[in-house]
C-alpha cells in the first residue's frame, strides 16, 4: 500500500462496506514548532480546553506532560498556537507520573 | 499515555486519565477549581489498577504480579500502559479498560458502584472477539471507543505499538448489541509501513490515534502521534544537502549549548546552598526556567528532524499528524 492514500482495508463480514481512505499524513503545526516535536511519543486528544467552543490539540507523552494547543479562530483549516503546559489548580504543571 | 477527558465520578466537573509506562493509570480530579495533581485510580479495594508487570514506587524496582489475573485465566504477560473510560455494560455507569504493552490484549475492569461512587472490579479480563479474548497485532499503544458509524454502538480505535517499525491503527468494530459489546476483524485505518521510511513521513512505533472531524466536512479525520525510527543507509550528499546539513546542524548544537548553558546557571546558583535548600530552589528555578529550557530542546528537535532524510545512524523522530478522511471525495 502506498503511504500517499491510505486505503482503509476491510477485512472479514465489512467487505460489503464502502472503500474510505485517508489522504497523506502530515505533521500538524503548534506555534512555530511541530506538535510533539523534543518529546517522546507524543499522543493527541482533541478538546476544548478553553471553553471557547473550538476544540484544542491537547498532547501528552511518554514523560507524563499534558500541554494545550489552543486552536486559533478563523476559517481554513485548523490552526493551532504553541505547545503550553496544562495547569493543574495549584498552578503547577499537571504531570503524570511515569516510573 | 493517551489523556481522557472524562467526568470520572459524575460530579459535574471533568476529570483526566492518563496512562503511564509505569503499568498503572492516573486520574487527576476535575473541580470548580480546576484540575488536581494525579493520583493513582484504583479498583474496588483501593488498589492500583495492575496487569502483570508495574514499576513498584516504594521499591523502586519492575515487580511481576498474578494478583488481578482473571480467575481460571493464564494471561500471558502485561503491562498496562494505557487507559480508557467507558460505559462497557451500558449501566450508567463508567467502567475501564486497560491496554496490554506487552501482549496486544485489552482488558476490563467493570463498575460495580455507581456513576457518582466508581468501584471496579479486581481481576483484568480480557475483552473477546467472537469468545476469544481480542489480540491487537503489533502490541497495544492506547485505545479509544468513539463513535465510528454512528450505529449506538461505540467502537475501538487502537494504536498499536509494532515492536518492528509496523506500528498502525486499527478500528474495531463494535458487532455486538448494547451492553455487550462484540468484535470483529480490525479495520485498518493506518496500515503498518510495509518497508523502512526513507523520511519522517508517518509514525511507524507506538502510535496513539484521536479521530476528531479537523475540516468540518462531516467525517472523522485521523489524528495520531508516535514515532517515526529511521535508519537510512549512507550516501553522498549533494552540494546542496550539505549546505542544509551545515546551517540546521549549526542551529541545533546552538540551542544544545543555550540548554546546557541555563542548565549550568540553574546548578550555579545553588552549588553552595544545603542540599535541602539547593533542592527547592533548583526546583523553583526549573520552573522560573521551563519556558526557555522547553524552547531550546524543541528548537534543537525541529533542526533534528529537517535533518532526518540525511541522517545515517538509527534515529527516532516524534511528532504528531494528521491524515484527512477523504472517503467522501
Amino acid at each position: 500500500m502506498l503511504l500517499g492514500t491510505l486505503g482503509v482495508a476491510l477485512v472479514g463480514s465489512f467487505a460489503q462496506q464502502p472503500t474510505l481512505s485517508f489522504g497523506t499524513p502530515e505533521c500538524v503545526q503548534a506555534g512555530t514548532m511541530l506538535a510533539g516535536i523534543g518529546r517522546l511519543y507524543p499522543s493527541p486528544v482533541m478538546h476544548d480546553a478553553d471553553g471557547d467552543g473550538l476544540a484544542d490539540l491537547v498532547v501528552g507523552d511518554l514523560f507524563g506532560t499534558v500541554t494545550v494547543s489552543k486552536r486559533l479562530a478563523g476559517d481554513g483549516p485548523p490552526r493551532f498556537g504553541p505547545e503550553e503546559p496544562l495547569l493543574a489548580s495549584d498552578g503547577n504543571k499537571l504531570v503524570f507520573n511515569n516510573w | 499515555m493517551s489523556p481522557q477527558f472524562v467526568d470520572f465520578d459524575a460530579d459535574g466537573h471533568l476529570d483526566l486519565l492518563a496512562g503511564s509506562f509505569g503499568g498503572s493509570p492516573y486520574i487527576a480530579r476535575g473541580s470548580a477549581k480546576g484540575f488536581g495533581q494525579p493520583e493513582d485510580l484504583r479498583d474496588g479495594k483501593g488498589e492500583r489498577l495492575i496487569l502483570n508487570q508495574y514499576w513498584d514506587h516504594e521499591q523502586e524496582q519492575w515487580t511481576q504480579a498474578t494478583t488481578w489475573n482473571e480467575p481460571g485465566q493464564e494471561p500471558p504477560e502485561g503491562q498496562g500502559t494505557s487507559v480508557f473510560a467507558v460505559d462497557w455494560d451500558a449501566d450508567g455507569d463508567l467502567d475501564v479498560l486497560l491496554g496490554d504493552y506487552m501482549a496486544g490484549r485489552i482488558y476490563l475492569r467493570l463498575n460495580e458502584g455507581s456513576a457518582r461512587e466508581p468501584r471496579l472490579t479486581l481481576f483484568n479480563v480480557a475483552i473477546r472477539s467472537a469468545g476469544t479474548p481480542l489480540v491487537v497485532p503489533g502490541k497495544v499503544a492506547t485505545m479509544r471507543a468513539v463513535h465510528w458509524d454512528a450505529d449506538g454502538l461505540f467502537d475501538l480505535l487502537v494504536g498499536s505499538v509494532g515492536k518492528k517499525g509496523d506500528g498502525a491503527v486499527y478500528l474495531y468494530r463494535n458487532i455486538g448489541k448494547v451492553g455487550a459489546p462484540d468484535f470483529g476483524a480490525p479495520l485498518v485505518l493506518l496500515a503498518p509501513a510495509g518497508a523502512p521510511l526513507t523520511n519522517v513521513s508517518r509514525p511507524n512505533h507506538g502510535l496513539y490515534p484521536d479521530l476528531f472531524d479537523l475540516d468540518g466536512d462531516g467525517d472523522l479525520d485521523l489524528l495520531v502521534g508516535g514515532s517515526t525510527d529511521l535508519n537510512l543507509p549512507k550516501r553522498e550528499l549533494s552540494a546542496a544537502e550539505k549546505e542544509h546539513h551545515l546551517t540546521q546542524a549549526k542551529r541545533r548544537d546552538a540551542a544544545k549549548e543555550e540548554l546546557a548553558a541555563l542548565r549550568a546557571e540553574i546548578e550555579a546558583a545553588v552549588k553552595d546552598l544545603p542540599e535541602e535548600e539547593a533542592t527547592s530552589r533548583r526546583k523553583a528555578l526549573q520552573q522560573e526556567f521551563a519556558p526557555r529550557l522547553r524552547d531550546c530542546s524543541r528548537r534543537s528537535a525541529m533542526a533534528d528532524f529537517s535533518l532526518a532524510p540525511l541522517t545515517f545512524e538509527r534515529k527516532s523522530y516524534h511528532t504528531v499528524f494528521v491524515a484527512l478522511n477523504e472517503s467522501g471525495r
